[in-house]
């Protein structure tokens, strides 16, 4: 039993979007960054932003020869190092479809969180790793795997992400609803444990509304310039001109990077979801709302307001939006958020089913939109069984709901109870990697 | 129900003592027993209801793939046969019990993330149970708080990888 009472341990949720990592027992990630990497492909880049770059140079005979790519590969991570614009730089995600699919990104985000933004030495903490609800075994053998043999960590733990959120809210039973950036996730959970075969999933999440709403935008004319793209010349006293800048080197996906920055945030500030489902004829007449982009252009935005959130409700809304035609096979099999809800309840044994609809707990940053609360909560009465007694509940706090996984694993790993549970480093040397299944079931 | 055989035994442990695998495998340690003593109510006594960090299952049992009981601790349940079919289809087909719970000598547990056709586990409140499939036969571990479900894992999948590399 691993003695974990000395030291905070550390907790990391390494989501699709964003990466949050800090210190067990405070009520906060210290560490917030984007969970994409800037990677330059083969150059020896003359960058005197060292700080940030990590260079994988140490090639190996065995390695694949995409693996070998890899290696010669300069990867920028965190806000700062991302704000940055380089020539050639791609944006790669190390999450596809919800699972790591390229464990090196994962292992330099890792690095960056314990170097660069805790100032940490991983060997002196136990370390606590959030994980999507249907995480395969594999994927938490690697994990458990370069944790110890890399990081070198005395002990780990690894909790499912509903787990966690239901625990940040003081409950062992409970309905997960997670908005998140990549993915919205359903998944019950009873007595502390992840009901498995009722995990319902869909790839609408935050950023599947940034598009649609990029989209939109777009096909009315306006261009969103990222701050590189432009610069700004006086014309007249107090009067600006935006004037492009051409910087052909500049990758497509750093350029969408940048502009999902900006029209996430006009998203966050904005949307709202709707009372009733969307439509174009009652929505077409509503006072706009202003805002100003970067380049000083002012945006009125009218019924998008209301119509793009709505795609979490009405998925097929997305049809109607120009530029969104490369969904237009995978939309008609998404459900809309009450009946993912009702899917996953229905796959629950009956005598919890009740239970459930009773403590459905909202989480993730995209759930903190607007009236979404009030709109699921309305949807769901209407539409599930008379003798549910349906309650969404949400913490007000919006800091409290977008890091409800990294809450939850800060409560979990600073319990005494908890620390007989640690993998320790000896279990580790003894056992490998698959002992994993066992201690962290 | 097959017995126990002693020279098998002693011969697959030679061979793990041997092993030139780069990673240890886990086994139970089998304490040496003189022949007569030998005996599957052993297996159950010594290795799945021994102290584990100050905590112990509440209880245990190594019943047959058809049922049948090889040994079991004093208060394990008594299990029914079409209990005994509901977990063998859970192992054959991932997901069958989850709907309905899975039941031992009628009490109820709720189905959690288990390992396709080798682990199912349970949980009923702060406790529950866990299943390791082996060659021949089934492993049982019920464990209540402070227990916790790491440990039985533990002490159940130990004997019960054990058990397959035994061939049993």
């Amino acid at each position: 039993m691993y003695g974990g009472d000395e030291v905070s341990a550390i907790v990391v949720d390494l989501g699709s979007h964003t990466c949050k990592a800090g210190y067990a027992g405070e009520d906060a990630p210290k560490a917030v960054f984007p969970s994409v990497i800037g990677a330059v492909d083969g150059v020896e880049a003359m960058d005197v932003d060292v700080d940030s770059t990590k260079t994988n140079s140490n090639s190996e005979d065995s390695k694949t020869e995409s693996e070998k790519e890899k290696s010669k590969r300069k990867l920028y991570v965190g806000s700062q190092a991302m704000s940055y614009r380089r020539d050639h730089m791609e944006v790669l995600s190390p999450i596809k479809d919800g699972i790591v699919s390229d464990w090196d990104l994962v292992d330099n985000i890792w690095e960056h969180a314990f170097k660069s933004c805790l100032m940490i030495d991983p060997t002196e903490h136990p370390m606590l790793l959030a994980e999507p609800p249907l995480n395969t075994q594999q994927q938490r053998e690697k994990a458990a795997e370069l944790m110890f043999e890399k990081y070198k960590v005395p002990a780990l733990f690894m909790a499912k992400n509903p787990v966690l959120t239901s625990f940040a809210t003081g409950r062992a039973t409970s309905l997960v609803v997670d908005c998140g950036g990549g993915s919205t996730t359903i998944s019950p959970v009873h007595d502390g444990y992840v009901l498995q075969k009722a995990v319902v999933s869909s790839p609408l999440g935050g950023e599947f509304l940034t598009d649609c709403l990029l989209k939109s935008l777009e096909s009315k004319g306006i261009k969103i310039r990222p701050r590189y793209s432009f610069k700004r010349k006086e014309v007249r006293a107090g009067e600006f001109q935006v004037e492009d800048v051409d910087i052909p080197d500049t990758t497509e996906s750093y350029k969408l990077f940048c502009q999902r920055m900006i029209v996430g945030d006009i998203k966050d500030s904005i949307c709202r979801v709707p009372d009733t489902p969307y439509d174009d004829k009652s929505y077409s007449n509503i006072p706009t709302t202003s805002y100003e982009l970067p380049d000083g252009q002012t945006l009125e935005i009218g019924a998008d307001r209301f119509k793009v959130p709505d795609v979490m409700f009405n998925p097929s809304i997305v049809q109607t939006i120009p530029g969104m035609e490369k969904y237009a096979e995978m939309i008609p099999s998404v459900r809309g958020l009450p009946h993912m809800v009702m899917e996953s309840i229905n796959k629950c044994d009956v005598d919890i089913r009740r239970e459930l609809y009773s403590s459905i707990l909202l989480a993730g940053g995209t759930s903190s939109m607007q009236q979404l609360k009030e709109r699921l909560e309305k949807d769901l009465i209407e539409e599930s069984p008379h003798s549910a007694r349906v309650k969404v509940l949400a913490s007000g706090n919006t800091t409290e709901r977008r890091f409800s996984v990294w809450i939850g694993g800060s409560i979990l790993a600073s319990l005494g109870s908890f620390q007989q549970m640690w993998f320790s480093k000896s279990e580790y040397e003894e056992h490998g990697a698959s002992y994993i299944q066992r201690k962290c079931p | 129900m097959p017995l126990p055989h002693t020279h098998s035994l002693v011969v697959s442990t030679l061979s793990l003592e041997h092993s030139d695998k780069p990673q240890r495998r886990s086994r139970a340690k089998v304490k040496k027993k003189k022949k007569t003593n030998m005996s599957w109510q052993t297996y159950v006594d010594d290795h799945l209801m021994c102290d584990v960090a100050g905590n112990r299952l509440t209880a245990a049992a190594i019943l047959g793939q058809d049922g049948s009981v090889w040994a079991q601790s004093n208060n394990f349940p008594q299990v029914k046969p079409e209990e005994i079919q509901g977990i063998k289809d859970d192992f054959t087909t991932p997901g069958t019990l989850a709907p309905t719970g899975l039941f031992l000598g009628g009490n109820k547990y709720m189905v959690i993330q288990g390992e396709p056709n080798a682990v199912i586990r349970g949980k009923k409140g702060a406790g529950g149970v866990t299943i390791k499939k082996t060659t021949l036969a089934l492993v049982f571990g019920i464990y209540d708080e402070p227990m916790t479900p790491g440990q039985c894992n533990m002490v159940v999948e130990n004997l019960g990888e054990y058990l397959i590399e035994s061939g049993l």
